[in-house]
């Protein structure tokens, strides 16, 4: 066991039984090792609480958690309506650049089925027998739906979808348009990877 | 009673009903064990990031089942960190199964490196306790391999007071560690 000299830290004029006490901690802490450098992303503790009436106030702060650190992060609370075990936010694309989109994903019943409440902001309607799809993604490249969705003019819409698969299993979300053309299926409006 | 002041229990128990000044509290307390206890399980900052997040979403989420009567906050604490951490690690195994091999190693087994894990943990979450000015001169000494001498350059302050310190740092972490946080 190494470690600075515990004579030198405590000097030689302590009781035996409190210098014994204080032996006891110094061995405690050559043996815990060094406590790791807190990285900035955890600074803060991860937003909790989330009231559906919060949704539009965690959109924004979805956007700016993923600009200043391009990663997800985790949210939950006992008293929503819909459990929430983690948001991810959606990054938008080019096609959508104004848009700015959440997953709440919920949790999963017996048989794997797990509910999950999309709420977007600022992308366009679609023509008529247009829709939105969201698909889960494997090496980046969408190849499971989780469902589909129209969207309002304006303000935010939020769907309740779901998946039936082992999420494990995948990296990320994607959503693409469907308007009546294959083409414009390439075209993703949002990202989570 | 401000809810510094307040014990892990106490804070737990307000966590449950929702309370989110006392998940703060409680996040500034465990957020580096937390964080420390998945890097070495985990052996890569990103992802014991991503175990910290999961943790403390698992805490908000549970603290409601949590019981006093049945022990202090911080071994709940590190049972819920340590599952989460465990799911984390799971969910990125490679499938490919290595050969075990079968031969003595010099790791140290499962035993050893739980009771290393919740050493570190205590002794971290203690740290979290101490006034700046105590926690950095322990800090020097015992992690950065610096002497009294060296200390007291390092932070433009006499050495008596560096020894006094360290030393009243040692003390409040003795004091600390045998409350165990209740």
């Amino acid at each position: 066991m190494s470690g600075p000299n515990f004579d030198e830290l405590v000097g030689a004029d302590l009781p035996p039984a409190e210098r014994e006490r204080l032996r006891r901690v110094h061995e405690l802490l050559v043996a815990a090792g060094s406590p790791p450098d807190m990285p900035k992303l955890l600074a803060s503790p991860p937003a909790r609480a989330l009231s559906r009436r919060r949704v539009a106030a965690l959109l924004i702060a979805a956007a700016l958690a993923l600009a200043a650190f391009g990663a997800g992060w985790l949210l939950g609370g006992p008293n929503d309506d819909f459990d929430v075990s983690r948001a991810v936010p959606m990054r938008s694309t080019s096609n959508a650049p104004n848009a700015s989109g959440l997953i709440e994903l919920g949790y999963p019943d017996d048989e794997g089925n797990w509910p999950m409440l999309v709420t977007v902001r600022g992308l366009k309607p679609l023509p008529e027998g247009g829709y939105y799809e969201l698909l889960l993604t494997r090496d980046g490249k969408p190849v499971a739906v989780c469902g589909s969705f129209k969207v309002k003019p304006q303000g935010e819409t939020t769907v309740q979808l779901g998946a039936s698969y082992n999420l494990r299993n995948f990296d990320g979300w994607v959503v693409r348009p469907y308007v009546h053309d294959r083409d414009a299926f390439n075209e993703l409006v949002f990202l989570t990877t | 009673m401000t809810e510094h002041e307040l014990t892990d229990s106490e804070l737990l128990l307000r966590v449950g009903n929702g309370d989110g000044g006392a998940f703060e509290t409680l996040y500034r307390r465990y957020a580096r064990p937390v964080f420390g206890l998945a890097l070495r399980r985990l052996g890569d900052r990103t992802r014991a990031e991503e175990a910290v997040q999961e943790t403390f979403t698992s805490v908000w989420r549970s603290a409601r089942t949590y019981k006093p009567e049945r022990g202090p906050g911080a071994p709940w604490l590190y049972a819920v960190a340590r599952n989460a951490i465990v799911d984390g690690a799971r969910s990125r195994v490679d499938p490919v199964v290595a050969d075990p091999r079968d031969e003595p190693s010099g790791d140290a087994g499962p035993m050893e490196r739980a009771e290393q894990s919740w050493t570190s943990w205590r002794v971290h979450r203690a740290l979290e306790e101490l006034p700046e000015t105590e926690r950095v001169v322990v800090e020097l000494a015992y992690w950065k391999g610096l002497s009294q001498s060296e200390i007291a350059e390092r932070l433009q302050i006499p050495l008596g007071t560096v020894k006094t310190r360290t030393r009243s740092g040692l003390h409040r972490l003795a004091d600390l560690l045998e409350g165990e946080f209740s």
